[in-house]
């Protein structure tokens, strides 16, 4: 296989990147950490640190620009720096944002989301999609008054001890000791599971579809939630729904409203308000009592302007069109990448909803023509990742995929030419 | 927390133990490798000499063939060296001795001959150890000698140190797969993990049979010294493009944790410990 080859472009393309990253890594364990290090790019291939975003594109700290399919990983979804999100948000935050007590957008923000998104009766907020997931399995592990959480391995909650990939002794011992896993969408895998551990599981925590990173994407299988489902209802466990990366990217009033799913807690967060901080988590009636005498708080979770932002971005997705353009736009970015591969003799798939599309290379799973092609664009001004799913936005035009499939005809071509 | 070798329990003192053999082994073997001139005696006698830690499990072995010398370890019992045929034997009494005695301190050691060829396998062995710090230390050692040296010792720690319980679910966490491990152009090393166990592939000079499932490259001798030296961190060397990854990346990453641990081990100091009971 082929490594990425050197940028065609100036060797320094990336100067002050690096520059900026070897300041960081002075005070900053790791430099960049998480999701964002270098190492989970290709470096040499993408900048580290950006300046600014607009629309679907996005500028590095060296004026590199890149059209842009990460979105913030995801929470882009009008586009950067949409007046119409940003002008109400920031005129809020300029009267007040934090306050002692909450804003009045708090409720109006709460009694929008109930009546769209399916099957849920409250709203609670909070900052990260962490804050929901734990959240819920929390509130879940209270009504049912048991510990087990069931989980699809590979499936990411979130960065809190009983989810991360921090796999270390310490945690495994306690956060992590109650936490099963299953193979995502196997049925016969979940009900040995519930089998296992009967009467000691108080929730399922699902995405809407499988999104792990380094692999493809799986969409729920026929008959799959109605499952889960019927697991939960005869154990009294709760289904949770992690939508935190998928939401208003793949139904408008949520993406289990698209499965035919009915889960009791729903997690939403990165998309609703276009990056501005904010995420919730939504319950049902049966779970609205515990939820009620939970003791739910942060310093900053009920500060007005990303609730606002939140307002105004659901308002604007669906002034842009919202999930059809969006599924528009990703079949055409997916059949476009399909069918070049093929042409150019790769065995290539892009899994995942439209709006939400992962590359991969079914001769490849190193990953090692993932890294090929999506550092060969990077360097054509296309910022693909290698190794965590794209993100399709409302700020994307049919000229930017026509752009996108232009430079991927030249860099199919020429992985084709390497590989001979 | 700095911690010496009297806070570790009997399984711990068990792996510093495993570690230290491992890597002295590879050094030596490394030490061997080199051009003449760095060769650290003359003589070209064969031997198999093993090293053991009776009841731990515990074992390695440096043996010479029509000049070549290969080290082999196991920290699991009941393995055998691909060269069986010994010389004689270096027992330690206990897993605290085996750390000290290799790391430079005093621990006790049984010298147990068995035939003639084990004063040309001790004096292999006295001269390579002693040689392998010299070697690092010394200005005009080649950057490539120092990293072929400390990659040696390195890949022999990373082996050693999988036998942590601490690490195994680590090691149940990240995928299974033979990571090669280059220096600029020059082909790689091989470490492969299959469950909770890594293993050096011993075919430096052969391709690999199969392409890697990921390659970890420094972009030249000087990268590889400045981050196998702890010298220079491995995440702003990955930065800053003095190292690169292409492949399995979650492979490297868990091998990552388990250079974490490694070095954890490498820290600690002998202090004033006691031998644990079992």
């Amino acid at each position: 296989m082929n490594s990425p080859t050197s940028s065609p472009n100036a060797p320094d393309r990336f100067s002050s990147s690096r520059s900026w990253f070897e300041r960081a890594a002075r005070v900053i364990p790791g430099g960049i950490y998480g999701s964002k290090s270098p190492g989970f790019l290709v470096p040499g291939h993408f900048p580290y640190f950006l300046s600014s975003g607009s629309g679907c594109r996005v500028r590095d700290v060296d004026g590199n620009e890149f059209v842009d399919y990460l979105c913030g990983y995801g929470s882009q979804i009008v586009g950067y720096g949409n007046p119409r999100v940003d002008e109400p948000a920031l005129a809020q935050i300029a009267k007040g944002d934090l306050l002692n007590q909450p804003h009045p957008a708090m409720v109006e923000l709460a009694e929008r989301l109930v009546a769209t998104v399916r099957g849920m009766d409250w709203a609670v907020f909070c900052k990260n999609g962490t804050d929901a997931t734990t959240l819920a399995v929390s509130i879940a592990r209270a009504d049912t008054e048991k510990q087990i959480v069931v989980a699809a391995k590979g499936a990411y909650h979130g960065a809190a001890n009983w989810c991360s990939s921090n796999v270390f002794p310490v945690f495994m011992a306690e956060e992590q000791r109650n936490i099963v896993w299953f193979e995502y969408g196997n049925t016969a895998s979940l009900e040995q599971v519930f089998e296992r551990y009967r009467g000691r599981i108080a929730c399922v925590i699902l995405t809407p579809h499988h999104h792990p990173t380094f692999t493809t994407q799986v969409l729920p299988p026929e008959g799959f939630f109605p499952a889960v489902e019927r697991l939960c209802s005869a154990e009294g466990a709760h289904f949770i729904m992690d939508d935190i990366r998928a939401n208003f990217r793949i139904h408008t009033n949520g993406s289990h409203a698209r499965y035919g799913a009915n889960p009791s807690l729903v997690a939403m967060g990165k998309a609703m308000a276009n990056g501005y901080p904010i995420s919730a988590l939504m319950g049902s009636a049966t779970v609205r009592k515990t939820a009620s005498s939970f003791f739910i708080t942060g310093t900053y979770w009920m500060s007005a302007g990303p609730m606002v932002a939140a307002l105004a971005t659901l308002d604007e997705m669906e002034r842009m069109g919202g999930i059809s353009r969006l599924e528009s736009l990703g079949t055409m970015l997916k059949k476009g990448l399909e069918s070049l591969g093929t042409e150019a003799g790769f065995r290539t798939r892009v899994s995942g909803p439209p709006a939400i599309p992962f590359l991969t290379f079914d001769e490849d799973p190193n990953l090692y023509l993932n890294q090929e092609f999506c550092s060969s664009m990077a360097d054509r001004g296309f910022f693909m990742h290698p190794h965590h799913n794209w993100f399709i936005s409302l700020a994307h035009r049919e000229s930017d995929i026509e752009a996108t499939l232009e430079a991927a005809r030249e860099v199919f071509a020429l992985m084709a030419g390497r590989r001979g | 927390m700095n911690k010496s070798y009297g806070d570790l329990g009997g399984e711990e003192l068990r792996v510093l133990a495993g570690i230290r053999l491992s890597m002295v082994a590879r050094l030596c073997e490394a030490v061997a490798a080199q051009a003449s001139g760095t060769n650290p005696e003359t003589s070209s006698r064969d031997f198999s000499l093993g090293f053991g830690v009776p009841g731990t499990g515990l074992s390695a072995r440096l043996a010479r063939r029509d000049g070549t010398v290969r080290a082999w370890f196991t920290s699991t019992s009941g393995e055998k060296a691909p060269w069986s045929a010994t010389s004689g034997f270096l027992l330690f009494p206990g897993s605290l001795a085996c750390a000290k005695a290799l790391s430079g301190g005093k621990g006790a050691i049984l010298p147990v001959p068995l035939s003639p060829s084990f004063a040309a396998g001790l004096s292999f062995f006295r001269a390579a150890a002693r040689r392998a710090p010299e070697l690092l230390a010394a200005p005009a050692t080649s950057p490539e000698v120092k990293a072929e040296l400390l990659l040696a010792a390195t890949l022999g720690g990373l082996a050693a140190a999988a036998a942590d319980p601490y690490l195994a679910p680590r090691l149940d966490h990240f995928p299974d797969g033979i990571v090669e491990i280059a220096c600029g152009e020059k082909q790689g090393r091989g470490l492969g993990k299959r469950g909770r166990s890594i293993r050096i592939l011993d075919a430096p000079a052969a391709p690999f049979p199969d392409t890697p499932s990921a390659v970890l490259r420094f972009a030249s001798a000087e990268a590889a010294v400045a981050v196998l030296s702890g010298k220079r961190p491995a995440v702003v060397a990955l930065g800053s493009g003095e190292v690169s990854i292409h492949g399995l990346l979650p492979l490297v990453q868990g091998l990552f944790a388990v250079l974490d641990r490694l070095s954890w081990y490498l820290a600690l100091t002998p202090g004033n410990p006691k031998e644990p009971h079992a």
